[in-house]
C-alpha cells in the first residue's frame, strides 16, 4: 500500500478520536489545520503574483487532501474536517486584521505587494473585524445560522460542503444563508454606518 | 432578546421571504408593531445581494499580507512542517536565521533548512535558482527555496571554526582542506557564481570532506541591487573592495580565502600584524592571496589550484582520496583541471540535437544513434533537449515538411528560433575496420565551437558502448557535474538495449508514435522486442500505447515485463515504469501520484511527468482543478505537447467549464497541434450545447482521424440517450465491427458493454445480459468485467454479477477505482436485489469522495460517469427517502461534464420525478416527468422504461 507519513496518520487518527468523542484530539486537530492553513495560503500568496487567485475553497480541500489520509476515513469524516478548516480561516483573516490594524496604529509601515499598493485602505481590516463580531454575537442566538456563514463566507464551502459538514438540508442551509445576511448587513449598518461598513 | 422572541422573528422572516406582495402585506398587518419593525429593518438593506457572496479570502488579500511578515508564521519547533519539509531538530543559529534539520517528506530525505528573519527579495529566488545548479562534493547543494527559507543539502560534521577553536591544524591537513575548498571556488566561479562571504563559519568538515556553505548568496554581476544588507559578507572577512562597497569578484573570494588559509595555519584571525607561515611556499600563496590591489592577487581560482598542488606531491593524492571518487581520479589523468573557461552552460540551456550523419553504408545506424544520444542525454537532470514534438512544430512554421532531415543548418535555425542555446551535432563513419564516432557542441547563437568529442570502436557491436562513452563526457564538457553525472547515467546498453537492431525498430516506433499513429507504433514496439525481449523500455512504452488505446489487459502484460526488468534501466526510465505499474497494473492512484511528484522534483524541467498527472491521475481521483493546473504547468515547460491542452479541455469539461475546455481546444489549434482525442472533446462539447452541426462537423472528421470507431460508438451513445435504441445498436455494431477488424477485442468488448448497460437501464433485460456476456468473451479487462457486472446486476443476474464482483476483488486488491467505485456499486445493486436498500446505501458511502471522479469506463467508453451516485439514488428512492434521492439524481443532472451522454443523463428526469413523488412533491414530480418525457420524445415506443414512465405520469 502507499505509504503515508507520520504526520498524515497522526492527524488521521486526531481526526477520527474526535469523531469519536474525543474532544481533546478537537484541539489537537485544530491547531494543525491552522498551522498548515497558513502555511498553504503563504505559499499560494507567493504564486499570486503569478496570476493565481487565492481561493479558500482549494486552500481547505488541499489541506484535507494533504493532512489527513482520506482511504482510512470515513467520508462524513471530510465535511467536519472542513468546518475546523473554515473556522480555522476565519480565525487567520481575522488574526491578521487586527494585527494590521494595531500596526497601522503604531505607525509601523506595511508591507504591501507592489500591484496592490493603491488598496493601502483601512477599509478591508475593519470591515472583517465588525464582521467577526457582529458573527459572534449572532452565533449567540443562531449558532447554526452562525455556523453556516462561518463555512461559506470564511470556508468558500459550496451548498453540498456544508450539507455534509452540518448534516442539514440544502432548503435549510439557503434559508440560514439568507435570513444571516440580513441580519448581519444590518448590524453592520448599525456599528460602523452604511456603505463603507459593508464592503464585504 | 429571549430565545423565543428570536426564533418568532426568524419564522416571520422566512414567512415573508416566500410569501407574495400581498401575503406579506398581510402578513406584517397582523404582527405586533415591534415585531414587525425588527422586520423591515431586516428587509431594509435588501436587495444587496453581493453582500457577502464573494468568499472572504478573495476580498482580502492584502490582509494575508500579515502572513506573508508574520515571523512567527515560521517560528518552528520539530514536527512542525513547512510545506513537504517536516522539521526535525534545530541545528544551531545564524545571522541570517536559524538552521534546522528536516526531512522532505516527499523524498524520505534529510535535508538542512535555514528559515531567514527576514523575507527574500524576488530577485534573490530567481539568482537562487542559478545558485541550484551548482552541483559539487565541496559545495553544499541547494535543493529549494522559499519566501524566507533555503532547503539545503544536510552535511553532518563540525564547522572549520568550530575545529580552530581547538587550534591550529597540522599542514597536511590544512593542505587537504584548502584544495577542497579550492576546488569549490573554481566550480561556482567557472558558472559565473562568487561567494561572497567565505569563512570557517561556512566551511563544514563532513564525512566525505569538505562543503562549503551558503555559496553564492550573492553573484558575480553588475547588478548590486539584489543584494541586501545581509549579504555584504562578515566584516572580519571582508575585502578590502568589499568594505568599501565595490564590486566584488572571483577575487574577494580569493582573499577570504587566504583569510581562512591563514587562520587554518595559525589557529589565529589575520590582524595588521602577520605571523610568519613556513614552509615558503604557502607563505607566498597567503601574501598573494591577501593584496589590498585585487589586480595583485591570484587572478583566478584554478591558478591558485595550481599553486597549491605544487606545495607538496601528497596532497593531489589526498585529494583524491579523500573525495573518493574513481571517476575524478580518472579525469584528472585526462586533464579534468583544465585552466580555460569550460563550455559554461548553464541548467537553464535548451540543447537541439541534429540528426546524426552516418558515413557508413550500414542503414542500421540511420536515425538509431540519435536515438541512443537522445536517452543518454535525457537522464542528465542538467540537460534539456528540445523534444521531438517541439521540433516538428518549429518545422511546421518554418514551412518545412514533416521529418525534414535535421541538418546542421536545419537544426541551427530550430534552435534560434527555440531560444535554445547549442545545437549537437555528430557523424558515424567508417575508418578501415574500424567506426569513428565524433560529436560536437556548437553554441547556435554564434557558432562557438563549445566542446567536441571522439571514440573508436573495433567492432559494430561496440558502437552502443562508445556512443555511451561519448555522452557522457560531453555531458561533462557542457558543464554538468560530476556527482550529477555519477547518480544519472545507466549506460546505453542497459538503458536501452545492445542491439542496434532492436534500437532502430525502437526508434522507428518513436517516430510512429510521435506522429500519434498508434497503430503504425505497435508493431514496431513488437519488433523491438522480439530480437531483444529484455529490452525494458520497449516493453514499457508499448504498455502505455496500448492501454491508451483502450487495451489495457494487454497493456498492463507489457507493463509486468517491464516492471521485472525495472533495476537495469535508467533513473528516469525506471520512474516511468514504476509510474506504468501503479496506473495499468496495480491500479492504485495514490501511489501513482507520488511517483509522478517525485518525479517532478527530480526533473523538474520534464514537462512529462505533470502531463501525466493531467492526463489520468487527476480525472480518475476527480481532482480536476488539479488536472488543470498540472496541464498548465506541462504547458509552460514544452507548449508543443499536444496532450495538456486537452488535458486542459477535459478537466475543464469535466468542471462544465466548457467555454474554458473550448479555449484551451483553440490554443492547441492555433499552434497547429491536433490529436484525435481533441475531435471527442469537441464532439461532446458540441454535444452539451446541443449543437448538432457542431457534432456532425466532428463526425465527418472522423475518418481522417482513424477515429471512425470511436465516433460511432459515442454517436451510440447520444441515440440511446433519447431512447433511439434501433437507431443506437445500429451504431454499436459498427463500432463494434470496426474496432475487431482493427484487432482491439478489448475496445470492442467496451462499446458492448456501453450497449449492454443501456439494454439493462431501459429494462431489456434480455439483450443486456446476451451483450454482457458477448463482452466478456471479447475480453476480460477490468473496465469491461465491472461494466458486465454492472448490466449482469441490473439485468438480474445477480449471480454472474456478483462471481465478476469477486474476480475483480481478487485481481485488483489495490485498484483505486475498483476499491472506491466499481466494487461499492456493484455490492449495492447487490443489496439492492435483496431488497435491503439501507444496506445498499451503506456499502456506497466509501465512494462519496470518489463520486466525481470519472471511472476507467468514463475515460474509455465515456459512459459510467457518477454511477455510485445513480445507484445511491437508486437506493434511497427504494428505502423511501424521497429528498434524500432527489439530491443524487439531481447530482447527476448538475454534472453533464462528466455524465456526458450516458443515458442516466436523461434517467436522471425521470428518477427524480420519482423521487419528488416519494417525498409528495407533486407538482416538482410532474415537472421532472415532463423533462424526460420531453427528452424520450422521439424514442421508440417498445423500450420498458419508457411505458412505464408514460404510465406512472398518468397517475399523477
Amino acid at each position: 500500500m502507499q505509504s503515508i507519513d507520520a504526520r498524515t496518520a497522526e492527524i488521521t487518527n486526531l481526526l477520527r478520536a474526535w469523531r469519536g468523542g474525543d474532544e481533546g484530539a478537537l484541539a489537537l486537530l485544530t491547531g494543525h489545520v491552522y498551522a498548515e492553513l497558513r502555511v498553504m495560503a503563504r505559499r499560494c500568496l507567493k504564486n499570486e503574483a503569478q496570476g493565481n487567485t487565492l481561493q479558500a475553497t482549494a486552500l481547505v480541500h488541499e489541506v484535507y487532501i494533504r493532512l489527513v489520509d482520506v482511504t482510512s476515513v470515513e467520508w462524513q469524516a471530510r465535511g467536519q474536517f472542513f468546518a475546523i478548516a473554515a473556522q480555522m480561516m476565519r480565525r487567520i483573516l481575522v488574526d491578521a486584521a487586527r494585527k494590521r490594524g494595531s500596526r497601522r496604529r503604531d505607525g509601523v509601515p506595511l508591507k504591501v505587494n507592489l500591484d496592490e499598493a493603491a488598496l493601502l485602505s483601512p477599509v478591508a481590516e475593519r470591515s472583517i473585524l465588525a464582521l467577526d463580531d457582529a458573527l459572534t454575537t449572532f452565533s449567540q442566538m443562531a449558532p447554526r445560522q452562525a455556523k453556516v456563514v462561518e463555512l461559506r463566507y470564511f470556508g468558500g464551502l459550496t451548498e453540498e460542503e456544508i450539507e455534509a459538514a452540518l448534516s442539514i438540508s440544502p432548503r435549510t442551509i439557503r434559508r440560514d444563508w439568507d435570513f444571516a445576511k440580513s441580519w448581519l448587513m444590518r448590524e453592520l449598518d448599525h456599528t460602523t454606518g452604511k456603505s463603507p461598513g459593508r464592503q464585504l | 432578546m429571549t430565545p423565543e422572541r428570536f426564533c418568532q422573528i426568524e419564522e416571520l422572516y422566512h414567512a415573508a421571504r416566500e410569501a407574495t406582495a400581498g401575503e406579506r402585506a398581510a402578513l406584517l398587518a397582523r404582527t405586533d408593531p415591534e415585531l414587525r419593525r425588527e422586520l423591515e429593518s431586516l428587509f431594509e438593506g435588501r436587495p444587496d445581494d453581493e453582500f457577502l457572496e464573494r468568499p472572504a479570502l478573495r476580498n482580502a488579500p492584502e490582509l494575508l499580507q500579515e502572513l506573508l511578515d508574520d515571523p512567527t508564521v515560521t517560528a518552528v519547533a520539530a514536527g512542525a512542517c513547512l510545506g513537504p519539509y517536516r522539521i526535525e531538530s534545530k541545528l544551531g543559529e545564524g545571522g541570517m536565521g536559524d538552521v534546522f534539520r528536516a526531512t522532505d517528506t516527499r523524498l524520505g530525505r534529510a535535508i538542512a533548512i535555514k528559515i531567514t528573519r527576514e523575507q527574500f527579495s524576488a530577485g534573490f529566488e530567481r539568482e537562487a535558482r542559478a545558485i541550484s545548479a551548482l552541483n559539487h562534493p565541496n559545495i553544499c547543494t541547494l535543493h529549494d527555496v522559499g519566501p524566507n527559507y533555503l532547503v539545503m543539502e544536510l552535511v553532518q560534521g563540525e564547522t572549520l571554526a568550530d575545529q580552530l577553536k581547538r587550534g591550529p591544524l597540522p599542514i597536511p591537513t590544512v593542505l587537504l582542506y584548502a584544495s577542497q575548498i579550492v576546488a569549490a571556488l573554481v566550480e561556482a566561479h567557472g558558472k559565473g557564481i562568487t561567494h561572497r562571504d567565505l569563512k570557517p563559519g561556512n566551511i563544514m568538515i563532513g564525512k566525505s570532506g569538505v562543503k562549503v556553505l551558503d555559496f553564492g548568496l550573492a553573484r558575480i554581476g553588475l547588478d548590486e541591487t539584489i543584494t541586501s544588507r545581509m549579504f555584504a559578507g562578515t566584516p572580519a572577512y571582508m575585502a578590502p573592495e568589499q568594505r568599501e562597497s565595490k564590486p566584488a569578484d572571483a577575487r574577494t573570494d580569493i582573499y577570504a580565502f587566504g583569510l581562512v588559509l591563514y587562520e587554518m595555519l595559525t589557529g589565529a584571525r589575520a590582524g595588521p600584524q602577520r605571523k610568519r607561515i613556513r614552509p615558503r611556499k604557502l607563505r607566498t600563496i597567503v601574501d598573494r592571496c591577501l593584496e589590498k590591489d585585487p589586480g595583485r592577487r591570484w587572478q583566478s581560482a584554478a591558478e591558485l589550484q595550481q599553486q597549491l598542488a605544487a606545495v607538496s606531491v601528497v596532497s593531489r593524492g589526498a585529494y583524491l582520496a579523500a573525495s573518493g571518487m574513481a571517476i575524478l581520479a580518472l579525469a584528472a589523468a585526462t586533464g579534468y583541471f583544465f585552466l580555460h573557461r569550460p563550455a559554461g552552460l548553464t541548467a537553464k540551456d535548451t540543447i537541439v540535437l541534429a540528426d546524426f550523419e552516418n558515413k557508413t553504408r550500414d542503414p542500421v545506424f540511420d536515425q538509431t544513434l540519435r536515438q541512443g544520444l537522445a536517452v543518454q542525454l535525457e537522464q542528465s537532470p542538467f540537460l534539456t533537449l528540445v523534444s521531438d514534438q517541439r521540433i516538428q512544430q518549429v518545422l511546421l512554421f518554418m514551412t518545412r515538411p514533416p521529418g525534414t532531415r535535421l541538418t546542421s543548418e536545419v537544426s541551427r535555425e530550430i534552435c534560434e528560433r527555440t531560444g535554445s542555446t547549442a545545437v549537437l551535432e555528430g557523424s558515424i563513419a567508417g575508418l578501415g575496420n574500424q567506426y569513428v564516432l565524433w560529436l560536437r557542441a556548437r553554441n547556435c547563437r554564434n557558432g562557438e565551437v563549445l566542446a567536441e568529442e571522439q571514440a573508436q570502436s573495433e567492432k559494430k557491436e561496440e558502437v552502443l558502448k562508445a556512443l555511451s562513452g561519448i555522452a557522457l563526457r560531453m555531458r561533462t564538457r557542457l558543464g554538468e557535474s560530476l556527482t550529477s553525472i555519477q547518480e544519472h547515467s545507466t549506460p546505453l546498453e542497459q538503458a536501452t538495449t545492445s542491439s542496434l537492431e532492436a534500437l532502430k525498430a525502437y526508434t522507428a516506433a518513436k517516430v510512429a508514435m510521435n506522429a500519434h499513429s498508434g497503430p503504425a507504433a505497435v508493431p514496431r514496439f513488437r519488433q523491438a522486442i522480439a530480437i531483444d525481449p529484455e529490452f525494458a523500455i520497449a516493453h514499457a512504452e508499448l504498455g502505455f500505447m496500448l492501454w491508451n488505446m483502450g487495451q489495457t489487459d494487454l497493456g498492463a502484460q507489457e507493463v509486468r515485463i517491464a516492471y521485472g526488468l525495472r533495476d537495469r534501466v535508467s533513473d528516469r526510465e525506471r520512474r516511468y515504469i514504476l509510474m506504468l505499474y501503479d496506473r495499468e497494473v496495480t491500479g492504485n492512484l495514490q501511489k501513482e501520484l507520488h511517483t509522478l511528484e517525485s518525479w517532478a522534483q527530480t526533473y523538474p524541467r520534464d514537462a512529462y511527468a505533470p502531463g501525466i498527472i493531467a492526463g489520468w491521475v487527476a480525472f480518475g481521483t476527480g481532482q480536476y482543478e488539479r488536472g488543470i493546473q498540472a496541464s498548465e504547468v506541462a504547458m509552460r515547460l514544452d507548449p508543443d505537447l499536444p496532450f495538456p491542452y486537452g488535458g486542459v479541455a477535459v478537466h475543464s469539461l469535466a468542471l462544465d467549464r466548457f467555454t474554458q475546455a473550448a479555449e484551451a481546444l483553440q490554443r492547441a489549434a492555433a499552434r497547429k497541434l491536433e490529436i484525435p482525442e481533441f475531435l471527442v472533446t469537441r464532439y461532446y462539447l458540441a454535444f452539451l450545447k446541443g449543437d448538432q452541426a457542431g457534432m456532425d462537423r466532428e463526425i465527418a472528421r472522423a475518418p481522417e482521424e482513424h477515429a471512425q470507431d470511436w465516433i460511432s460508438s459515442h454517436q451510440a451513445l447520444v441515440l440511446a440517450r433519447s431512447g433511439r435504441m434501433r437507431q443506437a445498436r445500429t451504431m454499436w455494431e459498427h463500432a463494434i465491427a470496426l474496432a475487431q477488424q482493427a484487432g482491439n477485442n478489448e475496445t470492442a468488448a467496451i462499446y458492448t458493454c456501453a450497449e449492454a448497460v443501456c439494454e439493462a437501464h431501459f429494462g431489456n433485460y434480455r439483450a443486456a445480459k446476451e451483450r454482457a456476456r458477448a463482452a466478456l468473451a471479447l475480453a476480460k479487462g477490468r473496465d469491461v468485467e465491472y461494466a458486465a457486472a454492472f448490466a449482469l446486476a441490473l439485468a438480474g443476474d445477480s449471480l454472474g454479477a456478483q462471481k465478476l464482483a469477486a474476480d475483480l476483488e481478487k485481481r485488483f486488491p489495490e485498484d483505486t477505482a475498483v476499491q472506491f467505485e466499481y466494487l461499492p456499486t456493484l455490492h449495492a445493486l447487490s443489496a439492492l436485489a435483496h431488497q435491503a436498500p439501507t444496506d445498499a446505501v451503506e456499502r456506497l458511502q466509501r465512494a462519496v469522495p470518489f463520486d466525481l471522479a470519472t471511472p476507467g469506463t468514463a475515460f474509455f467508453g465515456k459512459f459510467g460517469g457518477l454511477y455510485t451516485v445513480y445507484i445511491r439514488g437508486e437506493a434511497y428512492l427504494a428505502a423511501g427517502r424521497g429528498q434524500e434521492a432527489a439530491t443524487e439524481f439531481q447530482k447527476i443532472l448538475n454534472h453533464r461534464g462528466i455524465v456526458l451522454a450516458d443515458p442516466t443523463g436523461a434517467l436522471a428526469h425521470l428518477q427524480l420525478g420519482r423521487a419528488y413523488v416519494v417525498s409528495g412533491d407533486t407538482l416538482r414530480a410532474k415537472g421532472a416527468y415532463q423533462d424526460f418525457l420531453a427528452l424520450w420524445k422521439n424514442a421508440d415506443p417498445d423500450i420498458t422504461v419508457l411505458k412505464q414512465a408514460i404510465a406512472e405520469y398518468a397517475k399523477l
